[in-house]
């Protein structure tokens, strides 16, 4: 029988950073609200573009991937059983993606130059690497189980 | 129509010239970043920050300026394909930049319209002989930090700080202790008197249905409102003062010669023969000067009515417009609540001027401030045969300022 997300230790994981990750960048979306109401010059000035939109894309990055942390754990007892390497694999994958993915927006957002973001913004290209590696994992798994 | 236009109006490169091959260069983002890492300037485009005063003065003046094709050649050239300047060129390579002209210079060259600074710029010894362009007061893009809302900033495009002394101290650091101003200014440290542009660079340019400040810095003195016409500064915030007055202060402090003085120069405010003989340039000076506020402060206001209300009946629209809005600083307007319309009929608007005149006149009492230079009597009452006379004597030369 496979294993329940309540018990893997690695859905519960997943649970977690999902279920967190949420929280944060929901709140971030809140906060960028926030800002937009009382017309903060920092973020709404002409100039700073490049900003807004950055964290714009570390609120619905951070917040989709959140969700995505919740799929994989829920997915993970349809996808092979405990000890599989491929799970330990594609559960790291996700995590840093989760981290530097919404991360690298935010950082680049902090400090801009004219249109171009942040160098923050290198670890972008990383964390969507490691975002297709996870996925790729699961996409894959779920083709050789459907067979 | 087969038109080649790329960029309507003032966009990009019409101050940083053609883009293309910034544009191109720009699509590797290695570059963007190794420029933003080391600070170097972007050699694909060209930056007027960038560039020598002249180079950069010219960017502006391109529009900012009178010129004239160099030859008929040039001018269907123009009309063909356009504009041959390029931001970074000399503009001189170009036109001839024009330096006078009845409809917008004063008798000595300096530029008496707005929208042509960059002529005004190139009389100023700050540019002659110092760094100054127009750049080193004005930004054409708002920096970021800057504190200021997009309204505040794009009021003149000004950088931060240069509506105040700062601008002037940015080269002439001499100045940055209040007492040593004052002591060249003789006045007290933080008044009106003592702000460098106040006397540097007056109210003496027309255009935008105002008065603007002259961009040719100059010393202000009594010889050139005697010898070229133009207001000077120290008559334009002491508007209750004549020109004898000036002339004698400028001696006495700075030992400034006197220029030879007619009667009514000895004996009259400087402001109410502007207003009431000068021509319509000088008339518009003269209205904008009355409503200034710091100029209201050192003068006293409420001898200004009569003057005031006649330049109210004055022939050009413009004059009217100025002449109101000073009016309405006035107590008489909050009293009377005056509906005056510049632009009413002439009949509507002699009932209304009139009805403020009789006013004023029905309101004297012995505390009244009083004087010949005022062309007021010890009861409070207008001199109305002097001021009749002025009225007489006005410069009823047509003027077209041109902005």
């Amino acid at each position: 029988m496979n294993p329940s997300p309540a018990t893997d230790p690695l859905a519960r994981r997943h649970l977690l950073v999902g279920w967190w990750a949420l929280l944060l960048f929901l709140s971030l979306g809140a906060a960028l609200e926030a800002m937009h109401g009382l017309k903060v010059d920092w973020l709404l000035n002409v100039a700073n573009d490049t900003r807004r939109m950055m964290w714009r894309l570390a609120h619905s990055h951070g917040a989709l991937l959140g969700l995505v942390n919740l799929a994989f754990a829920l997915s993970l007892p349809h996808l092979g059983e405990r000890g599989e390497p491929w799970r330990a694999r594609a559960s790291v994958c996700l995590a840093l993606s989760t981290l530097l993915l919404p991360g690298g927006f935010l950082l680049g957002g902090i400090w801009i130059y004219g249109g171009d973001p942040g160098r923050g913004i290198l670890l972008v290209p990383v964390g969507a690497l490691l975002l297709f590696a996870a996925v790729g994992a699961c996409a894959c798994r779920v083709l050789r189980r459907g067979r | 129509m087969d038109t080649h236009v790329a960029e309507l109006g003032i966009a990009c490169e019409a101050c940083h010239g053609p883009g293309e091959a910034h544009v191109d260069a720009n699509r590797d983002p290695r570059r963007r970043y190794d420029l933003h890492a080391s600070g170097a300037a972007d050699g694909t485009v060209v930056n007027p920050a960038l560039l020598d005063k002249e180079r950069a003065t010219h960017v502006c003046t391109r529009c900012h300026g009178v010129h004239r094709f160099k030859n008929h050649t040039d001018r269907e050239r123009w009309s063909e394909h356009g504009f041959r300047y390029r931001p970074g060129d000399l503009l001189t390579d170009t036109v001839d930049i024009d330096q006078d002209g009845l409809d917008k210079f004063w008798p000595d060259d300096v530029v008496r319209v707005t929208g042509r600074e960059g002529n005004g710029l190139f009389k100023t010894p700050c540019y002659l002989k110092g760094e100054m362009s127009c750049l080193t007061c004005h930004e054409s893009h708002q920096k970021p930090g800057d504190p200021r809302t997009r309204a505040e900033w794009a009021d003149d495009q000004l950088k931060p700080l240069m509506r105040t002394d700062h601008a002037c101290l940015q080269c002439h650091d001499e100045y940055s202790d209040e007492e040593t101003l004052a002591a060249h200014s003789h006045h007290p440290p933080g008044s009106s008197g003592s702000r460098c542009m106040n006397c540097h660079m007056p109210y003496t340019t027309t255009g935008l249905l105002k008065a603007i400040r002259s961009h040719t810095v100059t010393e202000p003195s009594a010889a050139e409102t005697v010898e070229v016409g133009r207001p000077n500064a120290c008559n334009l915030c002491h508007l209750d003062r004549t020109l004898a007055w000036t002339a004698e202060h400028m001696e006495d402090w700075y030992g400034t010669p006197q220029p030879q003085l007619d009667e009514d120069d000895r004996s009259i405010a400087a402001s109410i023969l502007w207003a009431l003989r000068g021509d319509a340039g000088l008339r518009v000076i003269a209205a904008n000067a009355f409503g200034r506020d710091s100029a209201r402060e050192a003068s006293g206001s409420e001898w200004m009515t009569p003057a005031i209300t006649f330049l109210m009946t004055d022939p050009y629209h413009a004059v009217r417009y100025v002449a109101e809005r000073s009016f309405r600083k006035q107590p008489e307007s909050a009293r009377l609540g005056l509906a005056y319309d510049c632009v009413a009929p002439f009949e509507t608007r002699s009932r209304e001027t009139l009805e403020i005149f009789e006013g004023w006149g029905a309101r004297a009492r012995p505390g009244r401030r009083s004087g010949p230079e005022l062309l007021i009597d010890e009861d409070g009452q207008l001199m109305l045969d002097v001021f009749n006379r002025l009225v007489s004597e006005r410069d009823l030369t047509p003027v077209t300022l041109n902005e």
